[in-house]
């Protein structure tokens, strides 16, 4: 796997204060994290470690207390909120745990979806959608709503919508959570291969098992990354 | 950008059929009560403003004052203004009308009906000044005494049997032979029965009290140089308040504006129902926004900008409104049609309704504008809510 030097997220001393009535939450306590590009990097950690707060920060979902968080250089923080949707759309795919589609669309125009966002052509839109879906071995399934869907197959959906705008990043959280073992391993497979093809992948997990995929693992306790790192890529 | 929006808006309706329809009702019913009454009271104002023009424009109309509504008999004109009227140099002749309810018998059968009492001294000319054409038999001769002219309703459908020309009809005790019948006209001549002024004088004993009369201003006369000057003369004559006197065009400038008082507190009752309707769309708005709070989340992780939700709900309230409004201008239409055929089923066959496609025109732009009104606020908040926590909604 070839590997830059090049950081594509960056997160430097990132804290989280959630301030409620009287009591502070400190969810992240000087997160600091930094992912390659090309990389497959696990963010491992029990619950209550200030995981979901961690990935609403690496996916550019909210903006640190204090901190900085960089997209590619760029500081999220000193961005509005409709130039930070635009970036997102364009530099990160999301998978979500619970898949996540709009479910009055056909599989089809979900993916399609985030495209609609850039700009980008019918006829462009359509192409794309296909090739994905047809990549994540849905060809025969696009006109198909996701409540028409497995689990499985509504994950493999999202993960072609999140490929939609060809992002760097894939940020996926508990992308397994929702499914039995078997379509987990399937959608793993997916979330492999699309690191082969050169995609960075963040995977956010309380797995083992899941986790050993990644070439890098980092634990998340007390809202910041244990200093001990297993199997360095 | 648009088309796709209409895709997301239009399934998410699928979704909630039942619900959005219901939502709109308010808009429908507005907006149906607009298209209709807009219609009908155009309907009326042709109608009057053609009967108006069957009575002539070159007659001035002489009336007892306070009247409320057409002249009907009850009300007179003081003594002394016929007279006056017929010497006016203004004026070519004079047609002096005596209106009387009185009982009619025909066969076995006793009705209540309206006198129209007419001057034979002018034979047929004050009935082609109103354009009746007389369908069988003939008009009056002068002096002519003991003789009716009917209205069409009243020789075909009034009596159980029907009045054919030369029989004889008793009014209020006295005999008259028809001698003639009206084509049919639409309007209150229908049920009208002509007899002979003089009889009139004597049988509902009135000499020189009459209830309304029209004079014919001679060729060449303004008829409004007429009208002030017989106003100010007749005036300083009888006194103030004792007749009022009209050219056509004041007395149907007089009607529209009441007919126009009528419209505005009915159109002022439609507005409150769109007002309800708009509330309707906010509300469901409101509860579209709190539903979908997960999707929304999801459309701005995956790169939709606030202006991008914000127009998404603005278009789907728009529409909202405008599915109303669509509705609204076809019930309301084909509820102004109804009202033209049951009018033209009383006898009121003058009432003509058409749709006026500036009407439709404004009560659809009208209810899109209304149905994206009452969407801002929901929009607004829709477009404001922050990705994290409307991804972590549950």
């Amino acid at each position: 796997m070839k590997k830059t030097q090049k950081s594509i997220i960056k997160l430097e001393n990132v804290w989280k204060i959630y301030e409620m009535g009287d009591v502070k939450v400190e969810a992240l306590r000087g997160l600091s994290l930094d992912v390659k590009k090309h990389e497959f990097v696990a963010i491992k950690g029990p619950s209550g470690s200030g995981k979901s707060t961690a990935v609403n920060m690496v996916g550019c979902l909210d903006i640190p207390s204090t901190g900085k968080i960089l997209l590619d250089g760029e500081d999220i923080s000193l961005m509005g909120e409709s130039d930070l949707a635009q970036i997102r759309g364009r530099k990160i795919g999301f998978v979500f745990q619970k898949f996540n589609l709009i479910p009055t669309l056909t599989a089809m125009e979900n993916v399609m979806l985030p495209m609609v966002f850039q700009g980008t052509t019918a006829e462009d839109r359509q192409k794309r959608a296909k090739e994905l879906l047809t990549m994540v071995e849905l060809g025969d399934r696009i006109d198909h709503r996701p409540s028409e869907l497995s689990g499985g197959q509504q994950q493999r959906v999202a993960i072609a919508r999140s490929l939609a705008n060809d992002p760097e990043v894939i940020l996926a959280d508990e992308p397994t959570g929702n499914l039995d073992s078997k379509t987990g391993k399937m959608v793993m497979f997916f979330l492999k291969k699309l690191h082969k093809t050169g995609k960075t992948i963040i995977m956010v997990t309380h797995d083992d098992k899941l986790a050993k995929h990644a070439d890098r693992i980092e634990h998340l306790i007390d809202g910041k990354i244990e200093q001990k790192r297993k199997k360095r890529g | 950008m648009i088309k796709e929006y209409l895709n997301l808006i239009l399934k998410s309706f699928k979704n909630r059929q039942l619900r959005s329809w219901l939502t709109v009702l308010g808009i429908i019913i507005g907006v149906t009560a607009i298209v209709a009454l807009i219609s009908i009271s155009q309907g009326m104002e042709n109608a009057i403003t053609e009967q108006f023009q069957k009575m002539g424009t070159d007659s001035l109309r002489v009336l007892p004052p306070n009247l409320r509504g057409p002249p009907a008999g009850d009300m007179s004109l003081p003594a002394g203004v016929a007279d006056y009227l017929e010497k006016s140099p203004y004026i070519d002749y004079i047609d002096r009308i005596i209106l009387e309810f009185a009982t009619v018998e025909y066969g076995n059968e006793e009705e209540y009906l309206f006198i129209n009492a007419y001057d034979t001294e002018l034979e047929s000319k004050g009935f082609s000044d109103m354009d009746l054409e007389i369908e069988e038999g003939r008009a009056f001769k002068i002096g002519e005494k003991g003789n009716a002219i009917i209205g069409y309703d009243i020789a075909h459908d009034q009596f159980d049997k029907a009045v054919h020309l030369g029989t004889s009809i008793i009014v209020d005790g006295q005999k008259f032979k028809v001698i003639g019948i009206f084509e049919k006209t639409g309007i209150n001549i229908d049920d009208r029965i002509y007899i002979p002024l003089d009889d009139a004088k004597v049988l509902f004993d009135r000499e020189d009290e009459y209830n309304v009369i029209v004079a014919k201003v001679r060729a060449g006369v303004d008829i409004e140089t007429a009208q002030e000057n017989i106003e100010k003369r007749l005036t300083r004559k009888l006194g103030e308040d004792e007749f009022n006197i009209y050219t056509p065009a004041q007395l149907l400038e007089q009607i529209n504006s009441i007919l126009g008082a009528v419209q505005m507190v009915l159109v002022g009752i439609a507005f409150i129902s769109l007002l309800v309707g708009a509330i309707g769309i906010m509300n469901a708005m409101y509860t579209s926004v709190l539903e979908r709070t997960r999707e929304i989340g999801v459309m701005k992780a995956i790169g939709a900008r606030n202006g991008d939700i914000m127009t998404l709900f603005l278009l789907e309230s728009g529409i909202m409104g405008l599915a109303g409004g669509v509705v609204g201008v076809i019930v309301g239409s084909i509820i102004a049609y109804m009202v033209e055929v049951i009018a033209a089923l009383a006898g009121f066959s003058l009432l003509s309704i058409s749709i006026d496609y500036q009407v439709v025109l404004f009560a659809l732009a009208f209810a899109f504008v209304v149905g994206i009104v009452s969407g801002t606020l929901p929009a607004i908040r829709a477009a404001g809510l922050k990705p994290v926590d409307a991804l972590r909604y549950e």
